[in-house]
């Protein structure tokens, strides 16, 4: 059995057949029973009927056209997100992934670089070979004795 | 067969422009009457309308296919009003007054009753006003939670989604929201036909 502070506020979800079947039947059993949930129940129920007394709306017939018209326009420019976006959200995640690429490219660049230097240094100088003197060696022709040649 | 929302939003993702076409052409006339109800001007609820639908066509990339369309259309239109209503309440400080005097057509547009109506018809008008006054007088999520099931049909658990709430806060969001219109409905002296006096 539900009191009757248990049931009011569930009464607008009632009239919405927003519970669950077994408190919906709770609840229209109680509403049977207590004339002031009753009640309660009648002013929600006249409050919602209220507000539809209000007109929906007609749309203006090319407001679809228009609205394809601006989206077409913006696909055809290839306008990327953050430049039309008014979100700031957007833009900052935008900014911040070309951020990220340019920085991903320069660390790559900088860690190419350091293992070509790396190697570069690190190369090993092959074992320093004995110096080769060269020594220019006069021959001295011993010229012969000047002296008579004897017949 | 009718293809799914979703089915087109992934298509919209993949660059087909028809595929758009359908969304608009289907919940069109629910944002557009989603706005109005919230920010009572055609013309700004038309600009609403469609900034609402060219951000899902820039977004379709972001989309997930898990979510639901219909809640994500409404999370992004719930959002553009309440930008709009804010932008318009700071304008409204500053302006109120300078506006109604030079022309009565700017704001809000719908409070303003022709008089050469015959008298059912201003009597009519003259409600309708009234019932629009009491929905801006509630709190923002009062005011969209209601009118997301009142007129647009949202269950409890698509408008928690959409207000980023649990079904219990939505539950009581509503359920305050029509006492509190009772009370200001009670003011104004409009009454229902139901067997029950306000
Ligand atoms: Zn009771």
């Amino acid at each position: 059995m539900l009191h009757c502070e248990n049931v009011r506020p569930d009464l607008s979800a009632y009239l919405d057949r927003e519970l669950p079947r077994w408190k919906m039947q709770l609840i229209r059993w109680h509403l049977y029973q207590c004339p002031r949930c009753s009640h309660e129940m009648a002013l929600l129920q006249q409050t919602d009927e209220i507000l539809h007394w209000l007109p929906v709306r007609a749309v203006e017939s090319d407001l679809a056209h228009r609205i394809l018209q601006r989206a077409e326009a913006e696909n055809r420019k290839g306008v990327p997100i953050w430049k039309h976006s008014t979100s700031t959200v957007t833009r900052f995640r935008y900014l911040l992934r070309q951020k990220a690429l340019a920085s991903a490219f320069a660390i790559c660049l900088l860690i190419g670089l350091g293992i070509t230097l790396t190697q570069s240094v690190m190369k090993p100088k092959p074992a320093a070979e004995p110096e080769v003197r060269v020594v220019q060696v006069d021959l001295i022709q011993e010229q012969p004795a000047r002296g008579y040649i004897l017949y | 067969m009718r293809v799914s929302d979703e089915e087109l939003m992934l298509r919209c993702r993949h660059g087909d422009t028809s595929a758009f076409e359908l969304l608009v052409a289907r919940y069109k006339d629910a944002i557009l009457n989603f706005a109005y109800r919230m920010i009572h001007d055609y013309h700004r609820a038309e600009d609403v309308t469609q900034e609402t639908f060219l951000r899902v066509f820039r977004n379709a990339d972001h989309y997930k296919p898990s979510a639901k369309f219909k809640n994500w259309l409404y999370l992004i239109a719930a959002n553009l009003c309440k930008n709009e209503l804010r932008r318009c309440q700071r304008h409204q400080q500053t302006s109120l007054d300078a506006m109604m005097a030079e022309n009565t057509d700017a704001w809000p547009r719908s409070l303003t009753v022709s008089t050469n109506l015959p008298d059912h018809l201003y009597e009519k008008k003259e409600q309708q006003r009234l019932i629009e006054q009491a929905l801006t007088r509630l709190p923002e999520n009062q005011r969209l939670a209601l009118i997301m099931v009142t007129y647009q049909g949202l269950r409890y658990d698509e408008i928690a989604d959409v207000l980023n709430c649990s079904v219990s806060a939505v539950k009581s969001l509503i359920h305050r929201a029509r006492q509190g219109l009772r009370g200001w409905l009670v003011q104004s002296g409009i009454r229902g036909s139901t067997n029950a006096s306000l």
